[in-house]
């Protein structure tokens, strides 16, 4: 085995052909080789009298950072790696001490594919080693978050969105996506209310002919960003809300009416009427708990005294909603 | 409308001792054709045509049976798929990749009719051949309305309906039919007809059939389904309903249904998918009965009440329904006309034999 101490200016740190790795300089590893030193050698590949990395982007970059002038490495020839091309040799090294980020195994996907290696065979045998499912699409989806733009990627890193909606939103022009990242890193959206919204924005811009995206402009949304009272929490479900009522603004006229006509009632908050979540039937739920006879029957005359009122009839219609 | 010509014939081994298999076959010269032990198998697009035998039950009540106010309908098939391809149809979802099927047994159709009507002497059976496969669009390659039309002459209580959205009637003239045949077509504005049944025959073609058949003698029907919500659609719906009034007379009318448009979220993905133009799946949709998404309530109410209104304008006496809507919805849109479920399918029953005065 051919180990020595590489000069790390020799090394072609510019040629990314074999890097898996998303974040290269991660303080953890600046912090053990200051304190161990490098305790295993890099890879590193000699091509046409040039080296370059094959394993330890990580590891050189951050000896690099420390100002240190060489690395031990194991040098070897492209024979050396026969039949697996050195991306494949990279990947199986990282898999066999990690699991890979999601961006990096996007990253090693779109690499595999750069290097010519026949798609057949990175879904039927990378995509599996990657606990992914051995299907095309799923190869298109790792090939589409590679794609993502620089804020997106950061999004997907820091978890603040979901790998579903990197993929959706990655199929968008880089500006969109640069101002999706932006959003969401005002407000908070759960992976399923990040799914919804992405639902809406693309059904508004089929409904209206706009732009993608073209809500988030509105004064509705920019109402929910910049209230200072809301938490980035409450941003995201008013967000919801107000592309929710862009799309289906009869249905939310029609609740907010309800609400109106309920509230005009004067009943206590303790009973609850709940009618049909589209309007579908005229029924109307009427829920109350009381904890003994005398809550009983304060709240049944309370129900009495709206069952009086000469508002309850309107609860019971939808009309005027239809244009 | 698009004539239908097969790129190729598949013919399951059993089918070429029934009658019906040579005469479709002789009405498709030079059309390649091949044959397969079982057709059940068969993955084919719309392009083939497959003739198979049918094996089970022809006929069954209509899905909507059970709903609150359902008209008692029953489905009756022997061909399956259509090749007009609307974008909204819900057999682009259910029979998709299987060709088109016609069931060469017929006559075995016609028994299973048979026998099913005369076991329940009292009950009337309104049936239509139209919900997965139009009527008539097969029908200059098949004929099977020269035999189907004369065997409900006969049926004391069956009444057929011929649903369509062709325009091919001809071998409709001279039959027997006795007053118990319906030819029914399928209407839609003109802007919808030309968007989203390109394939079909236009307005002008549907109506020039229905005058034809109406000079024959037969009772008329129309559907208006899927009514789509758009903005403009007032202007249009009420001149297709002018225009059917300005060909036929109120008394030829046996009924005229009306549902808006709904489709399940698969079609609807479908449909998105694959046409990607329509403007059908971006109306205010909601979900309903069985999951599928339909119009929110109030905009259905709107469009009932409208096209009744309209109908009526022009045939005061035609008897108006709607497709598998609650009660609350019909109450709302048309009025009490119909009390209930039971009335509503006494009413359909009756529509044909009697005509109603314009």
């Amino acid at each position: 085995m051919n180990i020595a101490d590489t000069p790390v200016r020799d090394i072609d740190l510019e040629n990314e052909e074999c890097r898996v790795s998303e974040g290269l300089e991660p303080p953890p590893l600046i912090r053990s080789l200051r304190e161990l030193g490098q305790l295993n050698p890099v890879v590193l590949l000699e091509r046409g009298g040039r080296l370059t990395i094959v394993c330890g982007f990580r590891r050189l970059h951050a000896t690099r950072r420390l100002g240190r002038e060489s690395v031990p490495a194991r040098i070897l020839g492209e024979a050396d790696f026969s039949p697996l091309h050195p991306l494949e040799f990279a990947l199986r090294d990282n898999l066999a001490t990690r699991r890979l980020e999601p961006l990096e195994r996007a990253r090693a996907l779109c690499k595999l594919v750069e290097t010519g290696l026949p798609r057949e065979r990175i879904v039927r045998d990378y995509l599996p080693l990657l606990d992914l499912p051995p299907r095309e699409e799923a190869l298109q989806s790792q090939l589409l978050i590679d794609r993502a733009c620089p804020g997106l990627r950061r999004c997907l890193a820091g978890g603040v969105l979901a790998q579903q909606s990197v993929e959706a939103l990655a199929k968008r022009t880089p500006p969109l996506q640069e101002r999706f990242s932006l959003l969401v890193e005002r407000v908070r959206l759960s992976a399923s209310l990040q799914r919804q919204v992405l639902g809406l924005l693309g059904e508004l811009a089929a409904r209206d002919g706009a732009p993608w995206g073209a809500p988030l402009d509105g004064k509705e949304v920019a109402a929910v960003l910049e209230d200072p009272s809301l938490s980035p929490s409450q941003k995201g479900e008013r967000l919801h809300e107000a592309l929710y009522r862009l799309r289906h603004p009869r249905l939310t006229r029609a609740r907010d009416r309800f609400r109106r006509r309920e509230r005009a009632l004067g009943l206590p908050g303790s009973i609850r009427l709940a009618p049909h979540p589209y309007f579908e039937t005229a029924d109307i739920r009427v829920e109350f708990s009381a904890p003994d006879a005398a809550r009983f029957r304060e709240l049944a005359g309370e129900l009495e005294r709206a069952a009086r009122s000469p508002g309850l009839e309107e609860l019971f219609e939808v009309e005027g909603e239809t244009p | 409308m698009m004539e239908y010509r097969p790129g190729e014939v598949i013919v399951e081994a059993g089918s070429w001792g029934d009658s019906a298999t040579a005469d479709i076959l002789r009405n498709l010269p030079g059309v390649p054709r091949r044959t397969v032990e079982d057709a059940g198998g068969v993955s084919a697009s719309r392009d083939t045509l497959v003739l198979a035998r049918h094996r089970g039950k022809f006929l069954k009540q209509c899905q909507g049976s059970g709903a609150e106010m359902c008209c008692n309908y029953f489905i009756a098939s022997y061909a399956w798929n259509c090749h007009f391809g609307c974008t909204y149809c819900v057999l682009q979802s259910y029979l998709d990749g299987s060709g088109i099927v016609v069931c060469t047994n017929i006559e075995d159709f016609l028994g299973d009719i048979g026998r099913t009507l005369a076991e329940s002497p009292d009950r009337t059976f309104r049936i239509g051949t139209g919900e997965l496969a139009d009527s008539l669009a097969l029908d200059p390659i098949t004929g099977y309305s020269r035999r189907v039309v004369p065997f409900f002459a006969r049926l004391p209580n069956g009444i057929l309906e011929l649903k369509t959205k062709s325009d091919r009637v001809a071998n409709l003239e001279g039959l027997e039919h006795g007053g118990r045949t319906v030819v029914s077509w399928s209407m839609n504005s003109r802007r919808i007809c030309r968007s989203e049944e390109a394939c079909a025959a236009t307005l002008e073609e549907r109506l020039a059939a229905a005058d034809r058949c109406r000079r024959w003698g037969y009772r008329i029907g129309f559907h208006f389904d899927p009514i789509v919500h758009y903005e403009g659609w007032e202007e249009e719906y009420r001149e297709v309903v002018r225009m059917i009034f300005s060909v036929v007379d109120p008394g030829d009318v046996a009924w005229i249904s009306l549902g808006a448009l709904r489709f399940t979220p698969h079609l609807r993905e479908r449909l998105i998918e694959r046409h990607p133009g329509s403007r059908l799946p971006w109306g205010e949709f909601v979900p309903g009965h069985h999951g599928k998404l339909r119009y929110f309530r109030p905009v259905r109410e709107e469009i009932y009440r409208k096209m009744n209104s309209w109908i009526h304008e022009c045939a005061p006496g035609v008897l108006v329904y709607l497709c598998m809507e609650s009660r609350l919805v019909w109450e709302r849109s048309l009025g009490c006309g119909v009390r209930d479920a039971r009335h509503l399918s006494d009413c359909l029953d009756a529509a044909p034999l009697c005509r109603f005065r314009s």
